[in-house]
């Protein structure tokens, strides 16, 4: 397969099993260009291995949800967001190039539908480290030129961390690390949303919206604002969860796009854990 | 603590102790670095406190790619950057969640106006490349005829800009 050949395949592809060929094919192209010293060329063929990681990623994060197997599938849509993210400064979503666009709305919206809340964020000293590139170690004035984040040679630089203290852990609401998911001993969480919205949909390709709604809970509705307030605070509505985000909660809701969704399922409340 | 916010747009002005004179005196001062130092009129400085057990001087996670972009895009301006540390004691804190800590900034007012146009354009960059709302930390010390100021921001990162302009350093 020649280059136009594999990025008419990726941008066309609606399967569930990619060519596993093609990071060959890639690997093979990017060295004759490196070769030639065409840095333009081996960085495109980059953002071509990483488009062929991001559907990998997102097919095999789709599998992991038909099978069940959550955490796994967290891991994969966690893996193929961030590929995804190193792809965003060198390729314009806008174009409709490969349909990203198609794949990043996807990946968020099937991670904001886990029940994940908790998550460790590791603290730690950096000493010492160096240039993925060209092994240098980083220095605050002499520095070797490379960019994180850039491409040379068609391949993407990054720090090699050297040396390094571990201080702590911290629990934390917003991770840089998406796969550090608490479980706490003894509690199951509830991926009923994730579940439900599986048996709406026949493939990985199906396109569906999620709209974040706040909604009254139910024994909010209708009281008076003299009566008391239905938290069993003793204080009147008014004075209390009246006007409050107590009262409300958050509605995940669910339109499929397809044209023919199996059923119409009426909202119902679920909760982190089982 | 300094993994999370859930600010908004909080910013505080406060007056302090600390000029760039007080900075040369530091026992984290380089004096191998010391001429090309004191020349800044922009400079990066660690942690004015220890982390944990930890006492030595501290940044924040991507400060030497914060610093190296400040560099490049102060050329041919009035600022000149640099950074309080050698390579020997430059050590990054790193905290892994999702906030941005920009690096303490000891500055002159002229530079003022200047450093935060360049902390915007680096958080609208970082912007580009998400998808959601990113928080931010930024603490900026202004010096002015031997008095300083303690500028700190904290909240999302694309109302840093609006927020910074419209406090008067002078009516504080």
């Amino acid at each position: 397969m020649d280059i136009l050949a594999i990025k008419d395949y990726l941008h066309n592809f609606r399967g569930t099993v990619l060519n596993e060929d093609i990071p060959t094919h890639l690997k093979s192209l990017k060295a004759i260009e490196v070769s030639q010293n065409n840095q333009s060329a081996a960085k495109e063929i980059w953002c071509i291995e990483q488009v062929y990681k991001v559907i990998r990623g997102y097919l095999s994060a789709f599998r992991n949800l038909q099978e069940k197997k959550h955490f796994d599938a967290w891991l994969a849509f966690d893996r193929t967001d961030i590929e995804l993210s190193f792809l965003r400064k060198h390729l314009d979503f806008q174009d409709n190039n490969f349909h990203l666009p198609f794949y990043d709305k996807m990946i968020f919206q099937y991670q904001k539908l886990f029940p994940y809340q908790y998550f460790m964020s590791r603290e730690m000293i950096v000493k010492r480290a160096s240039c993925s590139i060209c092994g240098a170690t980083v220095s605050l004035r002499r520095p070797c030129g490379h960019r994180i984040g850039e491409i040379y040679n068609g391949e993407q630089c990054g720090r090699i961390i050297q040396d390094a203290e571990f201080l702590a852990i911290a629990i934390v609401t917003n991770p840089f690390d998406k796969y550090t998911v608490l479980f706490p001993q003894g509690m199951e969480y509830n991926y009923s949303m994730l579940d439900t919205l599986l048996t709406q949909i026949s493939g990985p390709y199906d396109d569906w919206n999620l709209d974040f709604l706040k909604e009254r809970k139910k024994e909010f509705i209708g009281v008076g604002r003299n009566q008391l307030c239905p938290c069993n605070s003793g204080k009147k509505y008014k004075m209390c969860c009246h006007g409050t985000d107590n009262e409300l909660f958050d509605h995940h809701r669910i339109t499929v796009q397809t044209s023919t969704p199996r059923n119409n399922i009426p909202m119902f409340s679920v909760h982190t854990w089982k | 603590m300094i993994h999370e916010s859930k600010e908004v747009s909080k910013i505080e002005v406060t007056d302090i102790e600390l000029t760039f004179s007080d900075i040369y005196e530091k026992p984290y001062f380089p004096k191998e670095h010391a001429e090309e130092i004191q020349r800044a009129n922009a400079l990066i400085i660690p942690y004015d406190e220890g982390f944990r057990d930890h006492n030595n001087p501290l940044f924040p996670e991507e400060s030497v790619v914060f610093f190296q972009y400040v560099q490049d895009a102060s050329n041919g301006t009035e600022v000149t950057f640099d950074i309080c540390a050698s390579d020997e004691q430059f050590h990054e804190l790193e905290l892994h969640a999702d906030l941005i800590n920009i690096p303490n900034i000891i500055m002159t007012v002229v530079a003022f106006p200047i450093v935060t146009g360049l902390i915007t354009n680096y958080l609208y960059d970082k912007m580009k490349s998400r998808r959601t709302d990113l928080k931010v930390k930024v603490n900026l010390i202004v010096e002015t005829e031997g008095k300083s100021k303690r500028i700190s921001y904290e909240g999302d990162a694309d109302k840093f800009e609006s927020t910074i302009k419209a406090i008067n350093l002078l009516d504080e």
